[in-house]
């Protein structure tokens, strides 16, 4: 499997090697990447998947793995969901990480997100004063469907996207 | 020329006189010893009648050998007569064939064979052929005229504003991002703020009728991203009231205009374009959230009113007010952005409005908030930056009269005026998220 930490922090449940140690100080890990990491290590063993990161905000911890990973970490029946949510007591969603380069990867991982929910389009806003965000529109219609609260979405989306990312319905 | 009249100004004075006429080749009929040739141009079709007995062999031989669309000159005598179609004939003395057109069409100019918009967009020069599309283009024409002449005739001045802006304005915007030789820059997306500062020269009366770019990445049947607004500001006014009074004598102008001077193109259309009647009526905010309540859809106070809502709204006025033009006015000042005026002893709700057509927003504006510390604080309330808005801010501190505009879309205005199923439909070359040539 691989992690954001080395296999031998994935195996343990004690401290962090240095280099892990450093990425957690530095923030290029998370303390969440590195609880989820470990449990999905004890879940599914040495598998050929990628964990990429682990993001959360109010009810929701989203799982961002490699292509085609979504599948085996879920588990048969969401089984390794289940004991996910038993052990982190957050409500889970895994989704394949991707690197944005543009509007065409926030509207994907948008569109995972806020599944059952559609994502209508994505836009790059310019702020009066310089900066941008992206803006995910999404027909009001659809607004029962979200799966949390549109303020929890955006912060879910804007760490994994790594800039910020705003909702609007239209 | 190749051209005296154009087939519309062939007219019964004209019997038995010369005329020179051309265009291209809508149809062709064999007839053994009488051939017909039809020829489109801009305002219609001409029958060519050619007798055996009374054309010259030359002619009578080339007709038949003609194929559609291909550019002709004919010069002959008008005939009126009954057994033609149209009224009249013309029996040529002279044919000249100006260009050939290959074989196969990329699509039907007839508009027998249905094309998909995109190949009717691909292939536009060959679509403005149909005589539908092109009445769409007459009637587009002269809506900007009517627009102009409005304005004109209510003593509004015609101003240009740059196109090509430093930051993003109206509190953050989908901009198509430009390189101005060494710094960042933008397509302006509206001429909002230059307008407002107009107010402050002395102008007092404005228009300016020019191309916004939006870099909405999403496609709908209404939206473009590149589009023409029609924009006006006016100042010395007491209240957003006399905006939408002039507002609704402008559009109501522009209808009137097309009714009387795009008869044929209607009814090329086959479209009844209603008599708008004044004054459009004036629909609250709140008056609005009750109808949509009773038909089922809640929309929580300060929420815009979306696209369904509108649609719902639109049908709703149309069956019981008969109204397909009407006003949505007193919005929630959170809905609206941070120029517009708020009722002093009700800052909860703005002096702002829309114009609705068949339940699309064609327009919106308000009576703008000129008061320079107010103005601030509403920028701030929003989130924003004052330092952001320094040269629109300064204006309002060296004598800035009262004033309000708005922004009025034209291809929506066409669109919704013929009631027309996409916005692609009025523009010749329209730009969206696929589209970037021809």
């Amino acid at each position: 499997m691989k992690a954001p930490i080395c296999e031998v922090c994935l195996k343990t449940d004690d401290i962090l090697c240095p280099a892990d140690e450093k990425k957690l100080q530095e923030g290029v890990i998370s303390e969440l990447d590195v609880k989820v990491a470990r449990l999905l290590y004890k879940l599914l063993g040495d598998v050929d998947i990628e964990f990429k990161k682990a993001v959360e905000a109010g009810d929701l911890i989203v799982i961002m793995v490699g292509p085609g990973d979504v599948p085996l970490t879920i588990g048969k029946g969401g089984r390794n969901i289940k004991a996910l949510m038993r052990e982190l007591g957050k409500r889970i969603r895994v989704i394949e990480g991707l690197e944005v380069r543009g509007t065409d990867e926030v509207k994907k991982l948008a569109t995972d997100l806020l599944y059952p929910a559609g994502v209508f389009g994505v836009s790059v806003v310019y702020k009066p004063g310089g900066g941008t965000y992206y803006k995910v529109l999404i027909l009001s219609r659809d607004k029962k469907k979200l799966p949390e609260k549109p303020s929890v979405l955006e912060n879910l989306l804007s760490q994994m996207v790594g800039e910020e990312v705003k909702l609007s319905f239209i | 020329m190749y051209r005296t009249h154009y087939s519309n100004q062939i007219t019964e004075e004209l019997n038995g006189q010369r005329v020179k006429i051309a265009g291209w080749v809508w149809e062709v009929k064999d007839l053994g010893g009488i051939k017909f040739l039809w020829i489109r141009d801009r305002e219609g079709i001409v029958q060519i009648t050619a007798p055996k007995k009374k054309v010259e062999p030359d002619i009578f031989k080339l007709i038949p050998k003609l194929n559609a669309e291909d550019v002709v000159a004919v010069e002959g005598v008008v005939n009126f007569t009954p057994k033609a179609k149209l009224g009249f004939e013309v029996l040529p003395e002279r044919l000249e064939v100006l260009s050939r057109a290959k074989s196969p069409l990329p699509l039907d100019p007839t508009g027998k064979v249905k094309a998909e918009l995109d190949t009717r967009l691909d292939n536009r020069f060959m679509d403005l052929r149909n005589p539908e599309v092109m009445a769409i283009f007459k009637i587009r024409s002269s809506v900007f005229k009517a627009l102009r002449d409005f304005f004109h005739s209510n003593d509004f001045i015609e101003i240009h504003t740059p196109k090509i802006i430093a930051t993003a304005t109206e509190g953050g915007t989908e901009l198509f991002p430009m390189k101005y030789f060494e710094r960042d820059a933008f397509l302006a997306q509206s001429p909002q703020l230059y307008k407002q500062i107009m107010m402050a020269s002395g102008l007092d009366r404005v228009y300016e009728i020019a191309p916004i770019f939006r870099a909405e990445e999403h496609n709908t049947t209404r939206h473009l991203n590149e589009a023409w607004s029609v924009d006006s500001e006016m100042a010395f006014i007491e209240n957003e009231e006399e905006v939408m009074g002039f507002l609704e004598r402008l559009v109501a102008h522009t209808i009137d205009y097309v009714r009387e001077n795009n008869l044929r193109e209607l009814e090329t259309l086959n479209f009844e374009l209603e008599e708008p009647k004044l004054p459009f009526p004036r629909l609250s905010y709140d008056r609005a959230l009750e109808i949509l309540g009773d038909l089922g859809k809640e929309i929580p106070w300060g929420e815009d009113i979306d696209t369904e809502g509108e649609k719902l709204l639109g049908r709703y006025m149309l069956e019981n007010e008969d109204a397909p033009l009407y006003f949505l006015y007193r919005y929630p000042s959170e809905a609206k952005p941070f120029y517009i005026m708020r009722y002093d002893e009700k800052p909860e709700i703005s002096r702002a409005f829309d114009l609705e057509y068949r339940g699309v927003e064609i327009s919106s504006g308000g009576q703008r908030e000129h008061r320079h510390d107010v103005l601030v604080e509403q920028i701030k309330g929003k989130g924003l930056n004052p330092e952001s808005f320094e040269f629109y801010l300064k204006t309002f501190q060296y004598g800035m009269p009262p004033h309000g505009g708005f922004g009025l879309g034209a291809e929506r205005l066409i669109k919704q005026m013929l009631n027309l199923p996409n916005i692609r439909e009025v523009v010749l070359f329209p730009r969206d998220r696929k589209r970037l040539t021809p």
